[in-house]
């Protein structure tokens, strides 16, 4: 361990960055009628609810709830709309660039979450940072955030739960100034503890953060493993888990998705494979690495009788991202029957530099399998209520007059 | 072409303009100043501040209006266009800062 400097663990300050209902958010941006109407977004094919305005909540809906669950009588109040990612994501980058002008240490955690490294600010200076980044984010994209700053990312955490829940903080909250204000707040809230964790907590009488807190960290170890004990470590005030502004190369990257409706042709199933194919071809583009093997799987609706699943995991003679070449490796394995197929997709895995050149010393020559044509698109996935493409698609942007 | 691109030959005499060359101009660099912060419209409606149908309409949030721009505001739920007078109680959205026109028939 040698020269391991605890201090410098202790002295972190992170804030985090949340975008408030992040995709009826940036619905909202370019349909303001929407302001203060409860608002949802729902999963792919329309399914349930994943983002909910504040109004939404209030009305009862559950995250995950069933769109066909919902009373009529509610679904008339509400604005509903299928997830428009080409919008969000555009959003989010924008974000992201305003956060990055002020903080050269940003990890981006999620579409709608970033953690800043600002240990170099005093701590009478963190407030103001905060409100004017906040400030600032609202004025240039449009999107409301709460900040919560803290000596580790899972106490940044439940300080922006504070932030976003108690209207006196307006939007920001650091712990550096009040770090009491956590203490009662119950031990199922705090990030990485889990339902799990939070029932093993209870069962010995630990419900607050303030009592778990005053664990000894070896019972905490047992009860909870590794996990749970970073974790204490973290609520404690020493960050185990630093701003990460490494890129991190993806272990496998994929392409899978719950078809519309349900395709029962081979050439239906292939088109959906060839695309995801490329799809995930595309992303391994933007991170410069290649796959060394490959897999995918159809499958019918599990809920349903005669569920029936094929998968395979392939090899390639050589890492590559030709499509056509990958595809040649695969089509032969597709021996799809005539069922209803619900599902399938795409995974690419042992995934190494695309600079690397790698010698093909006995070459098996694969024939050239047929490109399914994309016509039918019968897979596609259901977005009855998606609104345009307003930020990437000249054809579809917002009208002014 | 990107003019900084490294041909990949070895041969031949070295092209002696390469510590000149420039970015070839590009109008992004005088429409968008600010890129998180701007978006782009297409006007819909009748010809009215010399702006006409089809054109679009190029809106930076960051930019603080002055007296006589136009700018995009929220009134009754929507986006509209309105000159900036710094009088009334505006719901701002962002100011207006070029408009483009195609001039073919």
């Amino acid at each position: 361990m040698g020269n391991y400097n605890l201090e410098a663990y202790r002295s972190k300050k992170i804030a985090i960055v949340d975008c408030n209902n992040f995709y009826v958010s940036c619905e909202r941006l370019f349909n303001p009628k929407l302001e203060n109407v409860p608002t949802v977004v729902l999963s792919n094919n329309d399914g349930c609810a994943i983002a909910r305005s504040k109004e939404a909540k209030a009305m009862g809906i559950k995250m995950g709830h069933k769109m066909y669950e919902l009373e009529e009588a509610k679904k008339k109040k509400i604005g509903k709309f299928s997830s428009n990612y080409a919008l969000y994501g555009d959003i989010s980058d924008r974000i992201v660039r305003v956060m990055k002008s002020h903080c050269p240490k940003v990890e981006v955690y999620s579409i709608d979450e970033s953690f800043l490294d600002i240990s170099h600010l005093s701590q009478e200076e963190i407030i103001p940072f905060m409100e004017n980044l906040k400030n600032e984010i609202f004025k240039l994209v449009g999107i409301p955030v709460s900040i919560g700053a803290a000596p580790s990312k899972t106490l940044a955490k439940l300080c922006n739960k504070i932030a976003k829940d108690e209207e006196s903080m307006n939007g920001v909250c650091s712990y550096f100034d009040n770090p009491d204000i956590i203490e009662n707040i119950e031990i199922g809230e705090v990030w990485g503890i889990g339902d799990k964790g939070k029932d093993k907590l209870k069962g010995i009488g630990i419900n607050t953060i303030s009592q778990f807190k005053k664990m000894d960290p070896r019972v905490t170890r047992g009860l909870l493993t590794i996990t749970g004990l970073r974790c204490w470590h973290e609520i404690n005030g020493t960050s185990v888990s630093p701003v990460s502004t490494y890129f991190k190369k993806p272990r496998h990257v994929s392409t899978s998705r719950t078809f519309g409706k349900e395709v029962n042709n081979k050439e239906g199933v292939k088109e959906a494979l060839w695309y995801f194919l490329n799809d995930s071809i595309k992303k391994c583009q933007e991170a410069s690495i290649k796959p060394r093997t490959v897999s995918f799987f159809v499958s019918t609706n599990r809920f349903k009788e005669g569920y029936s699943y094929l998968g395979k995991t392939i090899t390639l003679e050589t890492p590559t991202l030709d499509p056509q070449s990958i595809w040649n490796e695969l089509a032969p394995h597709l021996n799809l029957g005539r069922k209803n197929y619900h599902r399938a997709g795409v995974l690419l895995s042992g995934l190494i530099d695309a600079r690397f050149e790698t010698p093909i010393i006995f070459k098996t020559k694969f024939p050239d399998a047929e490109i399914p044509a994309t016509k039918n698109r019968e897979w596609e996935t259901r977005r009855d209520y998606l609104s345009p493409e307003y930020t990437t698609d000249w054809k579809q942007l917002p009208k002014l007059s | 072409m990107d003019p900084f691109k490294i041909e990949n030959r070895t041969t031949g005499f070295g092209n002696p303009s390469r510590s000149y060359v420039k970015s070839r101009i590009n109008p992004s660099d005088i429409l968008i100043q600010n890129p998180s912060s701007t978006f782009f419209f297409e006007w819909e409606g009748d010809e009215s501040y010399g702006i006409s149908k089809g054109d679009k309409i190029i809106v930076d949030r960051s930019i603080d209006p002055n007296d006589g721009d136009l700018v995009v505001s929220i009134s009754d739920g929507k986006l509209k266009c309105c000159k900036f007078t710094g009088k009334e109680d505006l719901d701002l959205w962002g100011t207006i800062t070029w408009k483009l026109t195609d001039l073919r028939k």
